[in-house]
């Protein structure tokens, strides 16, 4: 398991933040994610991976659903300081978009008063894309940050968690907000404000 | 006794400790996620006073980096003391390049004013915000507020805004007009007058709002609907300059200023310093394009 | 260019820092050490590390210095300098029975274990003005210190040991009304997040103890004065030092160092809500840093009201109470209406100028009226 000691806690975790920001702002909008010299375990895409380590600290709570989440979640236990916590209470919840949408029914999705006491979703994925391409799932997006309607092609997402997803984000407020990395380092947020509806693409 | 040397070079980029800092960004991912919602944070002391621009610079220095153009302004003006004070911190803890021009910044700091030129997609504004509660007017308990945004339950509101036109004749709100966010949450946009809410309205830019001394944050997505809050027979009008003009550039579409001189006559000038300056040195200028200002009348220009 | 305008708001600053300066400093005869202040300015000293939030004393008296000794501002930058600070451990949990006691009374009853013992207050002292003071010399002070260090018996001060609470009698008896099944025992830290309402006891006591005194203690006094209804007896209030205990990486109690604090158990008595309960005591409680007996007792007495809400009692109102007494964001924002307001005025004054015009085409339009009536 890897120290990782080439991120710079300061100047990388600003960096990476604001092309957080700028995807959250603008739901679809793929950002690159810089390609750093990290070496997360097999299941979390180096993507993932820098979110936790641009926003975690020990004030913060996550949980891993990957396949191989014992090992992701020591390694970022040890590389964030975040504490480990079930389903149902953690702030970030990491899963493979391939992954049963039953897992995360118990996502915390906040209350009416603090609808942001509520869980951010880091979904890995194969690639995310602008433009169509074979077995890609087509995603309109439509909402705040948005100007009309945003296209966005993902592969290695389960049409069933995608259906999950929305049903967690019926009752706006509450709902939860998706991160969105692929094995490239693109990156694309989702939050909880946005509606979209997905075909797929053959 | 205390040592000097422990205050060489003991502040972080940025002042803020970087535990601090990813709490905010945590905490303004989620505003920008839920628009109009204001997420409480832990709103640490500044080396400046609370309610005078904290939240503001909570904002700024959690998100600012070494490549950022950063701008300034109080009441409009790049050269009010306060924003003065506050360039001179922000450079100094960030070394970051700053300007007054309004298009070359990235991230805009502002007390109660929207720039008149048109803000970019690549710009982020920030809001110093003293109360960022709409209701707080009508309703003084914290407990209650939340609750009548959660239910999204405003009637309390709209009562008030009734019984102020059977009074006056008219919404007498000013600076700091309520307006609805996304067809959801009612949101103060800070003390900024009527004149510039119909700016933020579906905007290219990212809004960001600051309270340091209630600890809350909020925010308004680019391209997100912005709407003051109006009945059917009484609507919202900004301040009325038709029949004034800036004395140095003879221009009413925008939002002035009214002064005095010695001689006690009153003239009224440009409020916005960039704005004033561009024109005056007839720089080309993008002005916001909205309803409100697209039926005015051309300004004696 | 507006530019020049800009340079004059700089300038403006520059100069008026040089100003205060130059007002600090013009009519000194000798640079006020920080050691004098830390020793002879104990109290002001104490207020600063307790509004501040912080302990340490050194860096309250430059402060203090700094700030020309007005306490409200020395108190906001020690906040400002601890947000800088890392947080590099959390204490173990404080035990204030091992508290070494300097300062011990209880007004409930005549003797208490240990006896009373006043310690330094000028409770009892005439506040009657010294101009003595004006000729003090080293010379008096070492003299002074002399004297008194002789009197001390050094083996019955090694001997002084911790004493039984008064609390810890009205227990045992079974007086002490037990912990409400219902109250909120979440421990929050008030510096690591907003407070939320209601808040739990943790956050309250938090919030109160780097409030401003005064401003508990208007709170403290309105409700023992008739806008409330307690009217506590001080069960116990101690002054003294307490060891403070870390753990380390490694998993090893350490000790860190000591602090001075002033701690007040209020007692009152609750009428009980069913009808046939039977009534007990509770328990206010209070804690600050340093010696200061004032803001102990207000907030002890807040603490035992602010768990009774009650809407007509500013005092029993917690959002009232925490919000208002949290001096440093009430003294910036006070000061911020210094800061220019004139965009938000001219959007007010667009306003009222419209509803006089209004009414006087009002009033034009009913002359009008008055006038067709008159006609015929």
């Amino acid at each position: 398991m890897r120290r990782e000691t080439n991120y710079d806690e300061v100047f990388d975790a600003q960096e990476q933040f604001r092309l957080l920001l700028d995807c959250m702002a603008r739901p679809g909008k793929i950002n690159v994610l810089p390609d750093m010299d990290i070496l997360p375990p097999a299941g979390i895409n180096k993507g993932g991976t820098l979110i936790a380590l641009s926003l975690f600290n020990a004030d913060v709570s996550f949980c891993s659903l990957a396949d191989n989440s014992d090992e992701i979640t020591a390694y970022l236990a040890l590389n964030t300081g975040a504490t480990v916590a079930e389903v149902n209470t953690a702030d970030y919840i990491f899963l493979n978009g391939h992954q049963n949408p039953d897992l995360i029914d118990s996502a915390k999705h906040g209350n009416l008063s603090y609808p942001d006491e509520s869980a951010t979703l880091i979904i890995d994925v194969n690639k995310i894309a602008t433009e169509p391409f074979l077995n890609a799932i087509k995603l309109v997006l439509k909402g705040p940050g948005i100007e009309t309607e945003t296209v966005v092609f993902v592969e290695g997402i389960n049409p069933q968690l995608l259906e999950a997803i929305k049903e967690l984000n019926l009752e706006f407020p509450l709902g939860i907000d998706l991160m969105i990395t692929d094995n490239q380092n693109n990156l694309i947020c989702i939050p909880r404000s946005n509606r979209f509806v997905y075909s797929t693409i053959n | 006794m205390v040592e000097n040397k422990k205050y060489v070079n003991k502040y972080n980029f940025a002042f803020i400790d970087e535990a601090t800092k990813k709490e905010i960004r945590r905490k303004l991912l989620k505003a920008v996620a839920i628009p109009g919602y204001q997420v409480p944070y832990s709103s640490p002391e500044m080396p400046i006073s609370r309610g005078w621009g904290t939240g503001g610079l909570h904002v700024t220095l959690a998100i600012i980096g070494k490549a950022d153009v950063f701008k300034i302004i109080d009441q409009g003006s790049d050269a009010s003391v306060n924003a003065c004070n506050l360039r001179e911190f922000v450079h100094m803890m960030t070394n970051c390049k700053t300007t007054f021009d309004t298009r070359e910044a990235t991230l805009i700091q502002t007390r109660h004013r929207v720039t008149e030129e048109e803000l970019n997609e690549n710009q982020i504004y920030i809001y110093q915000v003293p109360q960022p509660e709409p209701l707080r007017g009508v309703e003084r308990y914290e407990n209650k507020t939340r609750q009548m945004h959660g239910e999204a339950d405003y009637a309390k509101m709209w009562v008030s805004l009734y019984e102020q036109i059977v009074r006056h004749g008219d919404i007498m709100l000013g600076a700091g007009y309520p307006v609805k966010v996304n067809d959801r949450y009612i949101m103060a946009p800070s003390p900024i007058p009527k004149w510039d809410c119909p700016n933020i309205n579906q905007s290219k830019a990212l809004h960001l709002f600051g309270a340091g001394r209630e600890k809350r944050l909020y925010a308004v997505p680019p391209h997100t609907k912005v709407e003051p809050l109006e009945f059917e027979d009484v609507q919202f009008h900004p301040e009325d300059f038709s029949t004034r003009a800036c004395f140095k550039t003879g221009y009413n579409k925008v939002y002035l200023d009214e002064l005095y001189f010695d001689d006690g006559t009153r003239h009224f000038v440009i409020n916005d310093s960039n704005f004033l300056d561009k024109m005056v040195n007839h720089e080309p200028i993008k002005q916001h394009s909205n309803k409100y200002l697209s039926e005015l009348k051309n300004g004696t220009e | 260019m507006g530019y020049v305008a800009v340079k004059g708001g700089t300038d403006a600053i520059h100069n008026s820092h040089e100003l205060v300066e130059f007002y600090r400093l013009r009519d000194a005869v000798t640079p006020i050490d920080i050691k004098q202040i830390r020793s002879q300015l104990r109290l002001a000293v104490d207020k600063v590390m307790g509004e501040g939030g912080l302990y340490a004393p050194d860096y309250a008296a430059i402060a203090l210095k700094q700030a020309e000794g007005e306490v409200f501002e020395a108190a906001f930058i020690i906040r400002a300098f601890r947000t800088t600070l890392q947080r590099r451990f959390y204490s173990e949990t404080i035990n204030t029975r091992e508290l070494f006691i300097k300062r011990k009374i209880s007004a409930s009853f005549r003797e208490i274990p240990g006896g009373q013992i006043l310690g330094p207050t000028r409770d009892y002292t005439q506040r009657i003005l010294d101009t003595g003071k004006v000729e003090e010399t080293a010379e008096d002070i070492k003299k002074f210190l002399e004297v008194f260090e002789s009197k001390i018996d050094r083996e019955k001060l090694q001997s002084v040991k911790t004493y039984t609470k008064v609390i810890d009698l009205l227990r045992e008896e079974g007086l002490l009304k037990p912990i409400d099944k219902n109250e909120d025992r979440r421990l929050v830290d008030i510096t690591r997040e907003a407070i939320k309402f209601p808040a739990p006891r943790s956050a309250r006591l938090q919030m109160m103890a780097r409030a401003e005194t005064g401003g508990l203690m208007a709170m403290g006094y309105s409700s023992m004065r008739g806008f409330g209804s307690v009217h506590p007896t001080v069960g116990e209030l101690r002054y003294g030092h307490l060891p403070v205990r870390i753990k380390d990486p490694s998993g090893r109690i350490r000790y860190a160092g000591k602090i001075e604090i002033t701690e007040a158990e209020m007692v009152s008595s609750v009428s009980a809500a069913k009808k046939n309960a039977v009534p007990k005591f509770t328990i206010g409680y209070g804690l600050c840093f340093g010696q200061n007996d004032t803001k102990v007792i207000c907030m002890g007495i807040l603490d035992s009201t602010m768990r009774s809400p009650d809407t007509g009692s500013p005092a029993n109102d917690q959002e009232f109470v925490l919000y208002h007494t949290e001096g440093i964001e009430a003294m910036g924002f006070t000061n911020h209406l210094k800061l220019p307001h004139y965009v938000d005025f001219q959007s007010a004054l667009s306003n009222i100028r419209g509803a006089i015009e209004r009414n006087e085409q009002l009033k034009e339009g009913q002359k009008a009226e008055e006038v067709t009536f008159m006609q015929p």
